[in-house]
């Protein structure tokens, strides 16, 4: 990971999701807070409709875009 | 990690590839992924070198810093050195050359650019320092936008006035149709952008098949969906069948996200035309931001210079966009532009084509194409059982394994 970039992708590259696991909720502020990769950080939620605790979301500039939908393994 | 080591299984790839193989015939191949992610992933992983040699992966426009013309970049630091602004990007754009520099060149010469991870943290920046005028170079597919234009609702309904965005936002369409149009090129299929289908959805994409018949699957970013999408692909034409198909279910939906969706209509409308690095102007290919945002839009508030720059003559950056050539085949490629030394755009982001080469493959690539040159040949588009081939099969066996 270099200073400018996530994952060896930047950030800039739009294309790119980053998985946050929701630990809590701040529904005033519209914000989940949670881990990315284990790196404690905030995202807004306005985009996505109930957001609980335990969810993943997939996030792009600070903001959640959509949340992860079970893996079914073999599908 | 869970949702993604299941799409990295070493085992499966090599079966899938060896399927594709199997099953690809005689005929040429050329698929196309639209998306820097889907190049950065292509060539962290190996693929092209597990795929036979007459499939071969066209990498397409998809990497926003690659696209960017060089006018553009200088109005940016035309905005920086104005006083009193703090002049926010994402990392990457930093390294962009203009005519006269980069952004980090100006930085150097006293402006005061800072690096942002979102535009949230731009708003955040303006919060901080209200003397100041903040300024954020919004860069980015529909995947970006809506930060964009969140950060802009929020700072409206929190007042906050001394925020400005130099919109550079673009979309996924029109360079395709771009693409499409060219007499350059010949594509069979195409691999359609993951996450910026996480917001439009997958239906923006039938125009591909029903107007050029070529077939489209929305894939995600792991090896294993890179092989299944160009193993759909073929299927498609194999069947006769030709159709939008989503491979990426597990995070796209079909209709996307319509919240997201409906807060890019109220902060955005198009543009009538935007230059494209490589493609020149297309219209309306870009966003810019509504009268009701004008306070806030920096090529309203600010004097930018407008001026078009050509791109340096020795570099080939947009016959590497629209895929006619190969990065390693640009006269500069490895030389006189690399990663640390860019010339082109493609050689600035890792999603850049010419990045992605030269990280993942330069130097097999390279070798392929001394031995090619000294035979007066044209370089071949494939590197199947190279030295590269080599470094694939062993990035894979390096990924764990799942039980199941």
């Amino acid at each position: 990971m270099s200073t400018e970039c996530h994952d060896e992708v930047c950030i800039t590259c739009s294309d790119q999701l980053l998985s946050l696991i929701v630990t809590g909720v701040d529904l005033d502020a519209s914000v989940a807070r949670g881990t990315v990769d284990g790196l404690a950080t905030e995202v807004g939620i306005e985009l996505i409709d109930e957001v609980l605790v335990g969810d993943v979301l997939l996030c792009h500039g600070g903001v959640a875009l959509q949340r992860s939908a079970p893996l079914e393994v073999g599908a | 990690m869970k949702f993604a080591d299941e799409f990295r299984d070493a085992d499966l790839a090599r079966a899938l590839a060896a399927r594709i193989a199997g099953e690809a015939g005689d005929k040429h191949w050329k698929i196309m992924e639209v998306c820097g992610g889907h190049t950065h992933t292509i060539f962290k992983y190996g693929i092209e070198d597990l795929l036979p040699s007459n499939v071969e992966l066209v990498h397409g426009p998809g990497c926003p810093v690659c696209v960017i013309p060089m006018g553009r970049v200088d109005d940016g630091i035309a905005v920086a050195h104005e006083p009193g602004v703090i002049f926010t990007c994402f990392g990457d754009l930093m390294r962009v050359p203009g005519s006269d520099g980069s952004l980090l060149d100006a930085k150097a010469a006293g402006a005061d650019v800072r690096m942002v991870y979102s535009p949230l943290d731009a708003l955040k920046i303006a919060q901080q320092n209200p003397d100041k005028k903040v300024v954020f170079y919004a860069i980015g597919f529909e995947t970006t936008a809506p930060s964009t234009a969140l950060t802009l609702l929020r700072a409206k309904a929190e007042g906050i006035r001394n925020l400005f965005v130099f919109c550079n936002h673009v979309t996924i369409i029109p360079p395709m149709k771009a693409i499409l149009d060219s007499p350059d090129l010949r594509l069979d299929g195409f691999l359609g952008p993951g996450h910026v289908s996480t917001v439009v959805g997958i239906r923006p994409f039938e125009f591909v098949t029903n107007t050029y018949n070529k077939p489209v699957v929305v894939v995600g970013f792991e090896p294993l969906d890179i092989l299944q999408g160009v193993h759909m692909i073929m299927q498609q034409i194999q069947e006769g069948r030709c159709e939008v198909e989503n491979q990426y279910r597990r995070v796209v939906h079909d209709d996307g996200n319509p919240k997201a969706l409906e807060v890019l209509a109220r902060v955005f409308k198009l543009r009538s035309h935007f230059e494209w690095r490589g493609l020149g102007f297309i219209s309306q290919s870009a966003l810019e931001l509504r009268d009701e945002f004008a306070d806030h839009d920096a090529e309203k508030v600010f004097s930018v210079p407008g001026v078009r720059v050509a791109d340096p003559k020795a570099c080939q950056c947009g016959e590497v966009l629209k895929g006619v050539l190969k990065p390693w085949e640009c006269k500069v490629f490895g030389t006189a532009c690399t990663p640390e030394t860019p010339i082109g755009t493609c050689m600035v982001s890792s999603e850049g084509a010419c990045a992605a080469y030269y990280n993942f493959g330069r130097y097999s690539r390279a070798r392929d194409r001394e031995r090619v040159l000294a035979s007066g040949e044209r370089p071949a588009g494939n590197g199947n059982g190279t030295a590269n081939g080599a470094v694939a099969e062993r990035d894979l066996r390096a990924i764990p394994v799942q039980t199941r």
